[in-house]
């Protein structure tokens, strides 16, 4: 592990510049990789980069067809980034802060709520950058105005033309930040999820146990809580999204009880679907 | 606290010592929560790394009478940075959630400010919908009870843990944790604990096994399968065979996964889905007629 530990450090140490660093330069100046056969070297760069990812580091190939440069990049620091070009910011004492929190909470390095490309996504976001990446085998050219975290899972909520569009973001793939910064304005109202649309709404107030509301309310968005005691809790419902609402109902397994129900005729014919 | 060497606690290393050249062995030590010989471990690893000049990555001289530590740094050195934004997004969204890191930034300014500069990067990530109440009454080093429901299930149950770790894995976040009776490591999701005790009149508790269980179903849905573990795939690629730890896991995974696969057998996760569903379409019409 030692060796690895070493390479690793080896690998970050050559991107101390913004220059591109190509493959060949890689395998020529770490020592360990110098002596591999190409396909020998290729396994041991992709495992240690992914030994990287998993520490919040990653190597980024950059292809970008109107450049001449090819090679690789490091990603991950957008935010210290920032910080370092902000001269008044004392870094020294943030840094501080940070060992200081890390001590007081128990959780395994960047393992709590990982996003794919998160430093990609944060800079493109906040520098209103236009993105380009493959989702289900399309690509897609998208202005990103917004990140969510619902039911463990991050979604993206970006512009594709003039249409607000979600995307998953653990399917996102070979996502590319466009050069220009500023491209639109930033989205100031709260993100608007597609699940959020009002249109064919199904509506219903669900009485249930408080104890199974609280470990499966996180599964459907738009509850709202109309009345709550130790003992039960009332919600009404408002959504589009018939499959998790559906999900949710079935999870209760019966311990629950329906009121004031509109638009039920089509949830059924939605339930009878599956 | 259990050390685990990894690549973070040596690139921490690094970026806490090249703050400055002297360092008192004891000053750096608990900076760094280390012991005197995890500290050595480490610096005899990044005392062996050379840069593409040929020169150390970093140097190093012990003075053993005054008990302190001279360094010399590269520029890469300098360079190494452990603020990466997976981990700053990692605890941005612990302070917005958890309780106790909100006490903690209304009383050390030094924590607000640090808040502050997260906030507002991460402005543009909504994290409304977590809700990790149970979080800050977890006591780690500690045997705890829990009113836990397991996945699949609608029943409580009692546990006498002992908290290990916090981490997220594909179901969300999860306590991992010692079960003291069934004497070993369970994990247990966060948002399905109901209550934690740190006392309860009775400590005696049923061991809860659960015997492995095994569901075939059919499915060409990728994301399926990534969810599973190939190595407990007893089937082939045309027809699956998973063993779940138990039957509530089997079955919460038929729920989380409804639409995408067509359960074979057995024939009790069915017939169980099927009721369930029967039970739903006849409330909602009992209610609309």
């Amino acid at each position: 592990m030692k060796n690895v530990f070493k390479r690793a450090i080896e690998l970050i140490s050559l991107f101390n510049s913004d220059a591109l660093v190509s493959t060949d330069f890689i395998k020529d100046n770490i020592k360990d990789y110098r002596s591999l056969s190409e396909q020998s070297f290729r396994r041991a760069f992709e495992r240690d980069k992914s030994l990287l990812k998993s520490f919040g580091i990653n190597l980024i190939y950059e292809n970008d067809k109107w450049s001449s440069d090819k090679g690789y990049s490091i990603s991950g620091n957008y935010v210290y980034k920032q910080l370092i070009k902000n001269n008044s910011f004392d870094l020294n004492n943030f840094f501080k802060t940070f060992l200081y929190l890390k001590k007081i909470y128990t959780f395994e390095n960047n393992s709590f709520f990982e996003v794919d490309n998160v430093s990609q996504l944060l800079k493109a976001i906040n520098e209103k950058r236009r993105i380009a990446f493959y989702y289900d085998d399309t690509y897609k050219k998208v202005k990103p105005v917004g990140l969510r975290l619902f039911n463990n899972v991050w979604y993206l909520a970006a512009f594709e033309d003039k249409a607000l569009k979600t995307f998953i973001v653990k399917n996102i793939s070979n996502m590319k930040i466009g050069n220009k910064q500023n491209l639109f304005k930033e989205y100031d109202k709260k993100t608007k999820f597609s699940w959020e649309e009002q249109k064919n709404n199904i509506s219903l107030e669900i009485t249930l146990p408080t104890y199974l509301y609280e470990i499966s309310k996180h599964l459907i968005s738009g509850f709202k809580t109309l009345s709550k005691n130790f003992e039960e809790v009332k919600v009404l419902v408002d959504t589009n999204d018939f499959l998790n609402l559906y999900k949710f109902l079935i999870m209760l397994n019966g311990n629950y009880k329906l009121e004031n129900i509109k638009n039920g005729k089509l949830f059924i014919e939605y339930i009878n679907e599956i | 606290m259990k050390f685990k060497l990894n690549l973070h606690e040596i690139l921490k290393t690094v970026q806490v010592i090249e703050t400055k050249n002297e360092w008192k062995i004891n000053e750096l030590i608990h900076l760094l929560d280390l012991n005197e010989d995890q500290l050595i471990h480490i610096l005899s690893i990044i005392s062996d790394i050379y840069t593409i000049d040929g020169s150390l990555f970093i140097d190093y001289e012990l003075d053993t009478d005054k008990n302190t530590l001279k360094f010399e740094f590269s520029k890469e050195a300098s360079d190494i940075n452990i603020l990466n934004d997976a981990e700053l997004l990692n605890l941005y969204i612990l302070m917005s959630v958890d309780k106790d890191y909100k006490n903690l930034i209304n009383v050390n300014s030094n924590v607000k400010d640090f808040y502050t500069v997260l906030k507002n990067h991460f402005k543009q990530f909504d994290i409304q919908n977590l809700d990790l109440i149970n979080i800050q009454d977890i006591v780690f080093d500690n045997e705890i009870y829990i009113e836990y429901i397991k996945q699949g299930s609608t029943d409580i149950n009692i546990y006498k843990i002992k908290p290990q770790v916090i981490k997220t894995n594909k179901d969300g976040v999860v306590l991992v944790a010692y079960d003291v009776t069934d004497k070993r490591e369970k994990t247990y999701l966060v948002n399905r604990i109901v209550k934690i005790y740190q006392q309860v009149d009775s400590d005696h508790f049923e061991i809860h096994k659960s015997e492995n269980y095994i569901l075939e179903f059919k499915t060409s849905n990728k994301n399926v399968l990534n969810y599973l573990e190939s190595k407990n795939n007893l089937g082939n690629n045309d027809i699956f065979k998973f063993k779940f730890y138990s039957k509530n896991n089997a079955l919460d995974f038929c729920i989380k996964f409804i639409k995408e696969i067509q359960v074979l057998s057995p024939r009790e996760i069915i017939n169980e889905i099927t009721e369930r569903k029967l039970k739903l379409l006849e409330s909602l019409k009992h209610e609309l007629n």
